[in-house]
């Protein structure tokens, strides 16, 4: 899953594939801003055909939060 | 020889287009205009080759327009090579900096022929006060304001590299491979489920106009119309005669609201949208339903921020809420509408407006939004390692025409630190004694929200 994540993100974020880990904070660290968190999180629902609602999404900071949010709606 | 490959017009140039249709006496209301100047001597012969090098490597400069013979208008990429640029030398010509810069924005306001030439003219500039670098005016249906960022910056780049050996730029994208993106778009399932969400909430049911000068507009309209309840106002003028003013806000109290911003992990643009909401509120008889327009770049990918063209959409966003609501809630509920919009942003908004005309029964240039507001986090030193420590100025120039009332934009200032609120208006709508006014007016509101944001909006309103 963290691999299909980061393959998104890289559609994004110009920061080198192997630098991005969990602990990557999207707008410090991977340079993003609010409309491509949002567009990414588009791609993210049709990747995991899953539904994000746009006021959890304020809470996803890290690379590590979305893993844990697709596997919470998965379950 | 083969033929040429032809494309519709997307969105946002039509809607560009639409613009300079309704203000067919000034075709330079497209117009951008951009200087980026040095402090010192430039090496202009490796400007221009570095010039010439951006244009091969940026296929968005190639874009040329033209009309069938049904009369429609296509785009197509030229492979023409770049236009040379024009050399002004005010310093050798005796100009003082005063009669430059009338020159500067006279050229900025030279309207382009439509069809079938270069969309964009580059100055080298020698100013009398000792700056040298370029001046750069290019149609909006080619650029926007981050297409330009890139553009500039890619010159740039390949100019330091030839003359400091610094790193060659990066590849930048095809325009043709985002547009084909765009168009793909029209037609889909996602422009359904976009339709949709404008339905339920713009459309959902009518709006009401407010102004940044209280509700003299609104009650003027509803004594012309004879109608007490009309709810939206004309917000066009005869005269699109604009000129533009800037107010800074200093390093330390800038750096307060963006602290609060990350501290409550709000985007800056929502604190500043609430901060419109409560300003307008309180001047238009404490409405709870208030419109403004709200761009949106549409440049999430890379492919879309390096490729290019222009992107913009312009969407009212309404924020329809109680003024007894807590103050932080309000920003949060302004964040997620903020990001809802983002994800129907590929919605056409001239698409839109036509429906809201027609739901709503009005009248050509009749709205509910008399203000846009755009949050630009990002300049080109910013966006630029190379720039960062290099003494240069860069500024957007008034093409002397604007199709609205009033646009605001709040960017960061480079040379400063703080942020700057930079307005361009209709010189018949307000006057910069005005704009300044509603400066002070928004920034009180903002710093008493900082301070506590517990509070209701009622209560802000009534200690500003």
């Amino acid at each position: 899953m963290f691999d299909e994540i980061k393959k998104i993100l890289c559609e994004y974020s110009e920061t080198d594939p192997e630098e991005i880990t969990e602990n990557s904070r999207f707008i410090d660290d991977l340079g993003m801003n609010s409309y491509n968190i949002m567009c990414a999180v588009g791609d993210l629902e049709d990747t995991f055909d899953i539904e994000v609602n746009e006021s959890d999404v304020a809470n996803m900071r890290t690379v590590g939060d979305v893993v844990e949010y697709i596997k919470s709606k998965q379950n | 020889m083969s033929e040429k490959i032809t494309y519709p017009l997307t969105p946002a140039q039509r809607m560009h287009f639409y613009t300079q249709m309704q203000c067919s006496n000034n075709p330079e209301v497209l117009n951008i205009a951009t200087s980026v100047l040095l402090n010192g001597d430039m090496d202009f012969e490796t400007l221009r080759n570095s010039f010439f090098m951006t244009y091969d490597r940026y296929e968005a400069a190639h874009i040329r327009f033209s009309k069938d013979k049904s009369g429609d208008i296509f785009q197509y990429i030229s492979n023409e090579p770049m236009n040379e640029p024009e050399f002004l030398d005010f310093k050798l010509w005796g100009k003082t900096q005063e009669d430059a810069e009338a020159e500067l924005k006279r050229l900025a306001a030279v309207p382009f022929e439509r069809f079938d030439t270069q969309m964009f003219r580059v100055y080298f500039l020698k100013m009398p006060n000792g700056y040298t670098g370029v001046f750069f005016v290019v149609d909006h249906m080619v650029c926007d304001s981050s297409s330009i960022i890139v553009f500039l910056g890619d010159v740039i780049e390949i100019y330091c590299n030839k003359l400091y050996d610094t790193p060659f730029p990066k590849e930048l994208r095809s325009y043709t491979q985002a547009l084909k993106k765009d168009l793909k778009y029209t037609g889909s399932k996602a422009e359904e489920l976009d339709r949709i969400f404008w339905e339920e909430t713009v459309l959902k049911d009518e709006p009401l106009f407010t102004d940044i000068l209280g509700p003299a507009r609104l009650d003027q309209t509803r004594k012309e119309t004879g109608n007490p309840y009309k709810r939206s106002a004309k917000v066009t003028s005869p005269s699109v005669q604009a000129d533009i003013c800037t107010f800074s806000l200093e390093e330390e109290p800038s750096n307060r609201l963006i602290d609060y911003c990350k501290q409550k992990n709000v985007p800056m643009v929502c604190l500043l949208l609430s901060g419109l909401r409560t300003y307008l509120s309180k001047f238009n008889r404490y409405a709870e339903d208030i419109s403004v327009k709200t761009t949106v770049s549409r440049r999430g990918t890379i492919l879309e921020r390096k490729s290019g063209g222009t992107r913009i959409h312009f969407f009212p966003f309404r924020m329809q809420f109680s003024n007894s609501m807590k103050y932080i809630d309000s920003i949060r509920k302004i964040q997620e509408m903020q990001n809802k919009i983002f994800r129907h942003a590929n919605y056409d908004p001239i698409k839109l407006n036509v429906e809201i005309a027609k739901r709503f029964g009005n009248q050509p240039g009749e709205s509910y939004d008399s203000v846009s507001l755009t949050y630009q986090p990002m300049s080109m030193r910013e966006s630029n390692d190379m720039l960062k420590d290099i003494d240069y100025e860069a500024r957007w120039i008034s093409n002397g025409v604007a199709a609205q009332p009033y646009y605001l934009t709040v960017m960061h200032n480079p040379e400063t630190h703080g942020l700057d609120f930079f307005w361009e208006y209709q010189k018949g709508a307000a006057t910069p004694d005005q704009l300044e006014y509603i400066y002070y007016y928004l920034c009180k509101i903002l710093f008493e929200v900082i301070e506590d944001d517990e509070r209701t909006i009622n209560e802000i309103i009534e200690t500003v």
